[in-house]
């Protein structure tokens, strides 16, 4: 079993790609961690993948669902998400996906990787333009959040550091801090222009229903 | 699924669900059905699939068979009510097919 090291910040995209790239080399998923995944070899092009962004599910739904997809032949594996588990994260993915997070469970599978023997057709999980929409939506709102919170954040933050007496010091933090901030709302800002972008592109199809 | 369209038409993907439980029917049994009865035409992924079943098991036009068994390939079979609005969009199909025949010189049906 390999064991490779990789995290994902924001970019669901990547990730899938990063997935079918193993695939195609002969490398099928056998396990996902926060920060790891598991290979195991198998015939090149053996298996597709493709995520899905489910944290507007609950545990049972979630368990639901997976059945569901067993059924049709398609395994899945939950995956965290960015900040995952971490307690600001938590109440800002909730409150985008609509709900109050409440049951634990669900902290740490917001993504569900989807594996399905390649059979030569396309993987596709929605077909119709309102489901693909609604993914969309849910992953540009999921960033749009942190984003205002970590702005609000940024302009809040200088009073908390006044207790600090070296004004030298609490001017290094403060900008420290702020560029910090910035930096990773840079990713968060990127997946939100391209699902922006995608929902844009998908209304304007009207070829799909 | 936009079967609240004016006039209540039902979506060809809803329709054709709904004639794949008047057997009891599972998930890839009703994904099958589709692809084979409109020769790969009409492909639902499984997401959209999903859902589907999940707004027909709402609006009771479908229900779970199997229940007390807890295994997994969880089937599901049309309801009396699945039973009119089927039989309501065939009606509404009906006229539309006459009406479109008739206007154009009635090539297809006497």
């Amino acid at each position: 079993m390999i064991k490779t090291f990789k995290v994902f910040f924001s970019d669901l995209d990547k990730q899938e790609k990063w997935l079918n790239e193993k695939a195609q080399q002969g490398f099928k998923l056998i396990k996902t961690s926060k920060l790891f995944y598991y290979f195991e070899k198998c015939e090149p092009s053996e298996y597709i993948y493709k995520i899905e962004f489910i944290i507007d599910k609950s545990m049972s739904e979630q368990k639901n669902y997976r059945a569901f997809l067993e059924d049709l032949g398609i395994h899945s594996f939950t995956k965290n998400f960015g900040f995952g588990n971490y307690s600001y994260g938590r109440i800002q993915f909730s409150m985008s996906a609509g709900r109050i997070r409440t049951s634990p469970g669900t902290i740490n599978s917001e993504i569900l990787i989807l594996e399905k023997k390649n059979d030569g057709k396309p993987f596709e999980i929605f077909t119709e333009r309102k489901d693909k929409l609604s993914h969309y939506r849910k992953v540009r709102n999921a960033f749009i959040f942190p984003i205002i919170a970590l702005l609000i954040l940024m302009i809040v933050g200088k009073t908390k550091l006044d207790f600090i007496d070296n004004q030298q010091l609490v001017n290094t933090l403060y900008y420290g801090i702020k560029g910090l901030i910035l930096c990773v709302c840079i990713p968060f800002f990127i997946t939100v222009f391209k699902a922006c972008f995608r929902i844009g592109k998908i209304k304007k199809d009207t070829t799909v229903e | 699924m936009r079967d609240t369209v004016k006039g209540g038409a039902l979506t060809e993907a809803t329709l054709y669900i709904l004639l794949s439980v008047y057997t009891p029917n599972h998930g890839y049994g009703i994904m099958q059905f589709i692809e084979k009865e409109t020769e790969g035409r009409l492909v639902l992924g499984a997401g959209t699939l999903y859902g589907a079943i999940n707004n027909l098991l709402k609006k009771k036009w479908i229900e779970p068979v199997n229940e007390k068994n807890l295994e997994r390939k969880k089937e599901y079979i049309i309801t009396d009510l699945g039973r009119e609005m089927v039989e309501s969009e065939i009606e509404r199909l009906s006229k539309l097919l006459l009406f479109a025949n008739k206007i154009i010189g009635g090539k297809y049906y006497d």
